[in-house]
């Protein structure tokens, strides 16, 4: 199998191609298995992906959080920028959390490490992995400036020749409020990036290659133009949606447009969409608004492909500076997935003009919870996420509790009332919560969360639901899901009284939070009205 | 098992065929026979197959000392959906965790992904009022009168199961006990599974879904039982009859019965458990078992003879090559990997231009374009035929001829054509992208578990096994390749060799240094004691028994744990020492390096008692003879790495001799499969029967006897 620096041949390409997407499902296992928290070991909000000496993603696991797939070359270019391929060591690793440089919030970590073969540097391996804290207001969508909203790492040496760069982790231990966790998983990081480093060195042995260009550039070619076609299939044209949906106080207006051209370009434009948010943070810078957004594209023109830069080299992405999605700093960013997380149906439905089988009706997307408090003297500090109902499509009803556009797993009820005061009282499908239509949407469900009955302090819930004012869509006429709802203690937590509270509620021992998740939207007219349109109504039917 | 016994019987139930074995232990020789499988009732087929048998070896059926039974019962019952109606007990609130699974997409590219529907529909799952802490502290005390009214509604007799799961029962069975007692008395005829029983271990959504499958099988596996049992007693056995477990151990009706869902890689597992107790000169350690048949490839890792295991079992997917699209099981079983490439695997191209291989396959109708059963789409098979690897007038020992001018066509139009290839160049690539496949899963698959393939063997069967066999091993730097002789009754051989064994998994969430020796030890010889109970009911004698301690450990926060055994059967501090070594060193080897600022979290106590294992030498092939074609015959055979075909010899295992290593390339013809020797590599015998070929080591040489590096065992 030699990998010369001519054109790859089919065989091999399918043969090496098969392969990265398998190192990097390796190097993923080894990342969450050495986890010790339960947002990456158990919800599993992380990737991993190999890049080229450009910094451009060419291979992601299986299981990628599709979120990152997109920003990932971008951080990786302005890591490489800074510290150009000259000065990289074997060994080093490179941290950043930047908002505006890395995944769009402080949360979400990003470390790459030079894979060097035979004394050059032939790629990078890269990883995000959702820390359990970062420092900063437990009010996590309650925060106006960046600056609240925990420690900002620029671009710099974590790692630096196989030794730790103690100046930076100890500031990073100084900021957080739990270090052991948080540098536990940075570490399960560099394990990941050396499983990488590993794999590759034998695969350039076995290919008899010097480097990873032509199979770079293999990928990446063949990959653009297969989404160029896909692009060119579609008639040219502008196709747009926009919707009203949940904002912090106010709501956001998402306009989007998506147009085509003959040469196989397409753009995404949130033009006209609503300015940055003062009221809380639910901004996204730029790169993040970009790589939801190719995320989306890929997703739904090429889902057969492999995600890689050279799948989202074809589409442009539009934001105007100083709109919600391309915040400027210090905006505040902590929760940017509300602004691009509920754009993804937007997009959706502007596509749904020209490739209506292919789309999905709003999914109910229930947004994340975190418990703070301490429990048998030692800090308590974890996520816990529900999903709502998918939506619906032209081939069949949306599923019922299935994360989306988030790929994140429920943790165990069992184990998280083994390691804190959390007492669960029920969670059950909340039946009639999907929107109606000739598919109905998926239904979100019903949590009631308590704590135990001798505990004696109180946990902090920082919450930041999505879809209490605004319901998931339906598309072609199908009906809207239910939205989600709050109670505590009996009391209906609307939307002003979030604000007020910044998003963090208390919960006392006797008290009881009750979490209604949304349900997803219904593809085309329930049957009744259905049959009096007859067959042409998914048709004549403009997206919602 | 007395000692005098003489006969026994193993009998394999697949898809198509019944296999039965019937060995006579005194003198260690068998006799094997085939039928046709009666899928309507399978028990049909086993009573008529052994009566078949015994008479045709001249045995009488008093003299038959057992029968071991590998099903697939319980995996057709769960895959087809054709299970018992069942109804589910479970903690108040929590009735609709059976269906929200763990809210995870299996495939993150496709917006249409089916989820599996539970195997119990809402109206039949019951809420009861009670609820345990999770250490094992009543909250809210079980309401029994409730409860008798709850389940007066299904006194209809349209129920004929009941699966009972409180969350935190793994910390205090009490509930679900109280619950059993219930239903026994309101439903006297229906079976009850316990989850506290099946699987005392948190993780609500596993249990669940193992407590409710075994639920859903019981009735049907009872009635099954009862009915082959009745009908052995009829023919006037008086042996026992035992079943293969998943992990590899057999156990008695009274078990299967209880346990049915324990069965579920009955099948499987008996043929891996012959290649565990394969025996060859080199007596390897290390073996992956390597089954590619026609519509997947199936690895499994054997080490110091015994298989890994898992409790992690996941089956009956939605999408069959996607984890997380089916439904777990928490049961002791084989760890097996399953890859979609096989004989009927389709080639094609796709929108970029690249060839890929399965996972859809074409199954055995219309079957590969070669078939001529009107098959027109390529497939492995018709990329091997066209390669030279299968002889047209001798697949299946000439059962079925195969047609090359419509493998040919076929990979023409389809794949040659599309990419600019030769047929011949189209085919390569088709046979370099499945090797591909499997050999990437198995490298995975090893790497993962901190496994080196440089001190594996592969151990090669199924039909299209041997053809790939060295081509996978190359890739992995597997330096030999093992072909036993026996391919054919691998499974029911298997089934003989088993000992008795039941094994046992409890929660004991606990940082490692805080456990209290005196409450660990207790717990384990509790465990052990009920297991051995399950042996004892057996007829197993207690001094006859082995039993193996570990604990399931990992750092504090970490979902995924690492098994560790205990040495002694005894946790004391010497024991904590060694115990933390071992888990840093199993730590290292799959994440580089230990943790030790972190704290290490005992999560589960595990044990297994084994009876005593029986021999397995008899499964060997000392004398072979050659059943067509002559020791010149030669035929064009094109290899990867090669510009084209070259002439190559076309031997069948009687042609060689121990000792006496051909040089590669050559092919090796037998009636179930074909093994392909390439250029670079050697192909030897050795004293059991088996073809041993080593991969890489093909200079030009006749060695005879002692090989320093390689073989050693050749010079006995």
């Amino acid at each position: 199998m030699v990998l010369s620096r001519s054109p790859v041949d089919d065989v091999t390409l399918e043969v090496l191609w098969n392969k990265l997407v398998s190192i990097c499902d390796e190097a993923a296992a080894a990342l969450y298995r050495a986890s010790v928290s339960v947002i990456v070991g158990e919800v599993f909000d992380f990737s991993v992906a190999i890049t080229n000496t450009d910094g451009d993603a060419i291979a992601f696991p299986t299981k990628s959080m599709p979120l990152f797939n997109g920003s990932v070359s971008l951080t990786t270019r302005e890591i490489l920028r800074r510290f150009p391929l000259e000065s990289m060591r074997e060994d080093d690793t490179f941290i950043c959390n930047d908002p505006w440089i890395a995944s769009g919030h402080l949360s979400d970590v990003f470390l790459a490490s030079p894979i060097f073969s035979r004394g050059q540097v032939v790629g990078l391996a890269v990883s995000i992995a959702h820390v359990t804290d970062i420092g900063g207001s437990l009010k996590r969508i309650g925060t106006t400036e960046v600056y609240e909203e925990g420690l900002r790492i620029p671009p710099c040496r974590l790692i630096n020749g196989g030794q730790d760069n103690a100046d930076v982790i100890d500031f990073i231990r100084y900021n957080v409020r739990v270090p052991d966790m948080v540098l536990n998983d940075f570490y399960a990081q560099i394990g990941a990036h050396k499983v990488i480093e590993r794999r590759i060195r034998e695969l350039l042995e076995e290919a008899e290659a010097e480097d990873l260009q032509s199979l770079s550039d293999a990928i990446l070619e063949r990959s653009e133009a297969a989404m160029r076609s896909a692009i060119r299939a579609l008639p040219t044209g502008t196709y747009e949606a926009e919707a009203l949906t949940d904002g912090f106080l106010d709501p956001l207006l998402i306009k989007v447009g998506v147009s085509t051209t003959e040469d196989g370009d397409l753009f995404v434009d949130y033009t006209g969409s609503s300015p940055e948010s003062r009221q809380g943070a639910i901004n996204s810078p730029y790169a993040c608004t970009y790589s939801e957004t190719v995320s989306t594209i890929h997703t739904v023109l090429l889902p057969q492909v492999p995600a890689n830069a050279g799948c989202f080299r074809p589409i442009r992405v539009i934001a105007p500076e100083g709109s919600v999605f391309n915040a400027r700093p210090p905006a505040a960013v902590n929760i940017r997935t509300r602004a691009v997380f509920l754009a993804d149906p937007v997009v959706m439905a502007a596509l749904a003009h020209v490739v209506p089988d292919k789309v999905m009706a709003a999914p109910g997307q229930a947004g994340g919870y975190q418990l703070h408090g301490s429990y048998e003297g030692k800090p308590f500090l974890t996520f816990f996420m529900q999903s709502g109902g998918m939506g619906a499509t032209a081939k069949g009803a949306g599923a019922s509790c299935v994360f989306f556009p988030g790929t994140m797993s429920t943790g165990s009820l069992e184990v998280i009332e083994q390691h804190g005061p959390v007492l669960i009282r029920g969670k059950r499908i909340l039946r009639d919560s999907g929107g109606d239509g000739r598919f109905r949407g998926g239904c979100g469900q019903e949590v009631v969360v308590t704590l135990r009955p001798e505990y004696e302090g109180a946990v902090t819930v920082s919450m930041h639901p999505h879809m209490l004012e605004f319901p998931a869509s339906g598309l072609f006429g199908g009906k809207p899901g239910e939205v989600g709802k709050i109670l505590l203690n009996g009391e209906r937590i609307d939307k002003y009284r979030l604000h007020t509270l910044g998003g963090a509620v208390v919960l006392h021992p006797g008290g009881e939070l009750i979490i209604k998740t949304p349900g997803g939207g219904g593809f085309a007219p329930p049957e009744k009205e259905h049959d009096r349109k007859e067959k042409s109504a998914v048709k004549r039917a403009k997206p919602a | 098992m007395s000692a005098q016994s003489r006969y026994v019987v193993g009998v394999d139930i697949g898809g198509t065929f019944t296999d039965i074995v019937l060995l006579d232990r005194r003198s260690g020789n068998y006799v094997v026979h085939k039928l046709l499988t009666s899928t309507a009732d399978p028990s049909e087929s086993v009573l008529l197959g052994i009566s078949e048998i015994l008479q045709s070896a001249g045995v009488g059926i008093d003299q038959l000392d057992y029968v071991v039974h590998g099903t697939t019962l319980t995996a057709n019952t769960i895959i087809q959906r054709q299970g018992a109606a069942a109804a589910l007990l479970v903690t108040a609130g929590f009735e609709d965790i059976i269906e929200m699974r763990n809210e995870q997409r299996y495939d993150v590219y496709d917006l249409f992904s089916e989820f599996p529907e539970p195997l119990v529909p809402a109206a039949l799952r019951i809420p009861v009022e009670e609820r345990m802490l999770s250490d094992g502290q009543a909250l809210v005390a079980l309401d029994e009168e409730k409860l008798r009214g709850q389940l007066r509604p299904l006194q209809d007799g349209k129920v004929q199961a009941v699966a009972i799961c409180f969350l935190h029962a793994y910390a205090n069975p009490e509930h679900e006990q109280l619950a059993k007692r219930v239903v026994e008395e309101e439903l006297p005829d229906v079976a009850v599974s316990v989850s506290a029983e099946i699987v005392p271990h948190a993780g609500e959504y596993e249990r669940l879904s193992t407590t409710v499958a075994n639920a859903y099988v019981q009735p049907i596996m009872g009635n099954y039982l009862a009915r082959l049992e009745q009908g052995l007693r009829g023919l006037g056995c008086r042996g026992n009859l035992y079943l293969m477990l998943s992990d590899g151990g057999m156990s008695t009706i009274d078990t299967a019965r209880q346990f049915p869902v324990r069965l579920f890689e009955s099948g499987p597992a008996a043929g891996i458990t012959a290649t565990a107790r394969l025996r060859e000169d080199a007596e390897s350690r290390h073996l992956v078992a390597f089954d590619m048949g026609g519509t997947t490839a199936k690895i499994c890792v054997i080490d110091g003879g015994q298989p890994l295991t898992t409790w992690d079992l996941e089956v009956a997917r939605a999408h069959r090559f996607r984890r997380g699209s089916g439904l777990p099981l928490r049961i002791p079983s084989i760890e097996m990997v399953e890859i979609g490439a096989g004989g009927g695997s389709l080639a094609q191209v796709n929108e970029l231009g690249l060839l890929k291989v399965g996972p859809t396959s074409t199954g055995s109708t219309p079957g590969p374009a070669c078939y001529g059963r009107g098959g027109t789409r390529p497939t492995v098979t018709d990329a091997l035929l066209v390669l030279g690897y299968l002889n047209p007038g001798y697949f299946l020992g000439g059962r079925l001829s195969l047609d090359r001018a419509k493998a040919e066509s076929a990979i023409a139009r389809e794949v040659a054509r599309p990419l600019g290839l030769t047929v011949e160049e189209a085919a390569l690539g088709i046979y370099r992208i499945a090797c591909g496949q499997m050999a990437e899963a198995m490298r995975v698959h090893l790497a993962e578990r901190g496994k080196d393939p440089r001190r594996y063997s592969l151990v090669a069967f199924g039909g299209a096994g041997p053809v790939h066999a060295c081509e996978v091993a190359r890739a992995l730097k597997i330096p030999r390749v093992i072909v036993p002789p026996s391919a054919g009754i691998m499974s029911a051989g298997g089934l003989l060799m088993a000992p008795l064994a039941f094994s046992m998994l409890q929660s004991y969430p606990h940082p490692l240094a805080k456990v209290d020796a005196t409450d660990l030890n207790d717990r384990f010889a509790e465990l052990a004691t009920q297991a051995k109970q399950v042996l004892v009911d057996a007829g197993v004698a207690e001094s006859g028994m082995s039993v193996e301690w570990s604990l399931d450990l990992k750092y504090s926060g970490q979902k995924h744990t690492i098994e560790v055994p205990l040495r002694d059967q005894r946790f004391d501090a010497e024991a904590t020492t060694a115990i933390v070594e071992d888990f840093e060193r199993l730590y290292a080897m799959v994440h580089g390096r230990a943790n030790k600022s972190l704290d290490i979290f005992a999560q589960a106590i595990k044990v297994r008692v084994a009876g005593p294992v029986a021999d397995s030498g008899w499964l060997a092939q000392r004398t072979i003879s050659r059943e067509h074609g002559n020791a010149a015959d030669r035929r064009q055979v094109r290899f990867l790495g090669q510009p084209a075909g070259i002439s190559c010899p076309v031997l069948h295992r009687a042609d060689l001799r121990p000792g006496e290593f051909e040089q590669g390339p050559v092919v090796v013809e037998e009636p179930e499969t074909t093994t392909i020797v390439g250029p670079d590599d050697r192909i030897g015998l050795d004293s059991w029967g088996n073809l041993v070929i080593e991969i890489g080591r093909g200079t030009p040489s006749k060695a005879v006897g002692k090989e320093t590096n390689g073989v050693v065992a050749f010079a006995r």
